[in-house]
């Protein structure tokens, strides 16, 4: 029989030999993932609007993207580079600090505006490269990506099928008024002649509400950003 | 689907005498392979086979951060075997086994970020695989490190095995391509061919998976009785 105090020591000897290990294996390996992270970012903003091909990943983007980070009031703030703003923890800040990067895409005699959104879904973050046309308010593409929805529910946000449903969308009304995009509960919803509307994911109602209000309120900060944006 | 019964009833085709791999020895991993495979036989791991199958690649990272993990776990366990005090084993072999899974999962987000991506919640839940903390109870606690390696290496490789047969079929039927490469070619799909969309859902592996365990306890009277 073993004793209480032989016990205790097992234990917290396996617990500190398990944690050094994962502290060491994680502080080793943090460089590669945060590049891979970093590679997976422009990867998404391209795919906005356009086919990517990896091999030519870098060069492309180097080519078609210029980036830019605005204020609130749609100045823009010389001394910070976009891709390096932690946008999870900008998303939290009140509108008036909060710094919005905005990648610009010039190519093929198109520009359009790419903006990085943030919400939540059923489970955790959801984000969103979402690309506009020159006007502001038609929608040219989405990809959608998030860490832990339900794989065959709401994981299905990141898949071509959902995405493809945003493009030509309009995120404001004949009117100028700006209605968003909302995303309707269930699938089989006929949304050919409503711009405001796509169809939703059976089984997902949740995620799709948090992507719902993630266009909302996201969006309606970048209005006021491209509002007294100098082009 | 007659070569993978083939293959599944013949399954003593380790290499001849290595010799330091004894007849037991030998049993220890082949064992797993068919007459106990954890998948078919002892109807363990079905989670992660029916979510992980729908390609080639993304089975076969899963099958070979399994049999990682098994085997470590299996080793480490036997290893601190007569240290462990009774009353926490599990929670230490919880522990170990985590300790890997995460370690895994840093692996693939630093060397395969896409497959990461994919694979998603299912590396995780390679914790809650009961093949791992099933060997570790029924084996690894009770034997050498040697035989808990080998144990540990013909279920994995047990699982892996299944895990890669039912992507097979899968990938093949629902997208028309192995390994991410087209298969089937373009001329098939403009006579009408079509790509069959249920070989895509979870649903298509339940299927799969049923037809082995019945092919196989068809073909292994004696298996009928284990469950």
């Amino acid at each position: 029989m073993y004793s209480n105090k032989y016990t205790v020591f097992f234990a917290v000897g396996v617990t500190v030999a398990v944690a050094v290990t994962l502290a060491l294996a994680s502080s080793g390996l943090r460089g590669l993932q945060d590049a891979n992270f970093a590679r997976a970012q422009r990867i998404a903003i391209l795919q906005t609007v356009m086919e990517v091909d990896v091999e030519t990943l870098d060069r492309d983007y180097d080519a078609y993207i210029a980036e830019r980070v605005l204020d609130y009031q749609g100045n823009t703030v010389a001394d910070v580079a976009a891709f390096d703003l932690n946008v999870l923890r900008e998303s939290r800040k009140s509108p008036e600090d909060r710094l919005f990067p905005l990648y610009i895409y010039e190519g093929q005699g198109q520009t359009n505006y790419i903006v990085p959104i943030q919400g939540a879904g059923l489970w955790g973050p959801i984000s969103a490269y979402l690309a506009l046309d020159s006007d502001l308010t038609t929608v040219d593409g989405v990809i959608f990506s998030h860490e832990k929805e339900t794989p065959g529910l709401g994981a299905e946000i990141a898949t071509a099928e959902f995405q493809d449903q945003f493009n030509g969308k309009q995120l404001f009304a004949g009117s100028g008024e700006f209605e968003s995009i909302r995303v309707l509960k269930g699938s089989g919803n006929d949304t050919e002649d409503r711009p405001h509307d796509v169809d939703g994911l059976t089984g997902a109602t949740m995620t799709t509400r948090g992507v719902t209000d993630m266009f909302r309120e996201e969006l309606s900060l970048y209005d006021n950003v491209f509002q007294g944006m100098n082009p | 689907m007659s070569t993978v019964t083939v293959e599944e009833a013949a399954p003593r085709v380790v290499e001849p005498a290595e010799p330091l791999l004894s007849k037991k020895n030998r049993q220890l991993v082949s064992d797993p392979f068919s007459d106990n495979n954890p998948i078919t036989v002892q109807v363990l791991g079905i989670c992660s086979a029916l979510a992980i199958t729908t390609q080639m690649r993304t089975a076969f990272v899963m099958a070979v951060s399994v049999i990682f993990v098994v085997c470590c776990s299996n080793v480490l366990i036997s290893l601190i075997r007569g240290a462990i005090p009774p009353r926490i084993r599990m929670i230490v072999q919880l522990l170990v086994v985590a300790g890997l899974v995460v370690f895994v999962d840093q692996m693939l987000k630093a060397f395969a970020y896409d497959i990461s991506r994919q694979l998603s919640v299912y590396v995780g839940l390679i914790i809650t695989n009961c093949i791992v903390m099933g060997r570790l109870e029924a084996f690894a606690m009770s034997n050498k490190p040697r035989a808990a390696f080998l144990d540990g290496l013909g279920n994995g490789i047990g699982y892996g095995f299944i895990l890669i047969v039912v992507a097979f079929f899968r990938e093949l039927f629902g997208a028309g391509s192995l390994f991410g490469f087209r298969i089937v070619p373009e001329f098939l799909y403009n006579m009408g061919y079509e790509n069959n969309g249920i070989m895509l859902t979870p649903a298509a592996a339940m299927f799969l998976i049923g037809g082995f365990i019945w092919i196989q306890r068809s073909l292994r009277p004696k298996l009928t009785d284990v469950s």
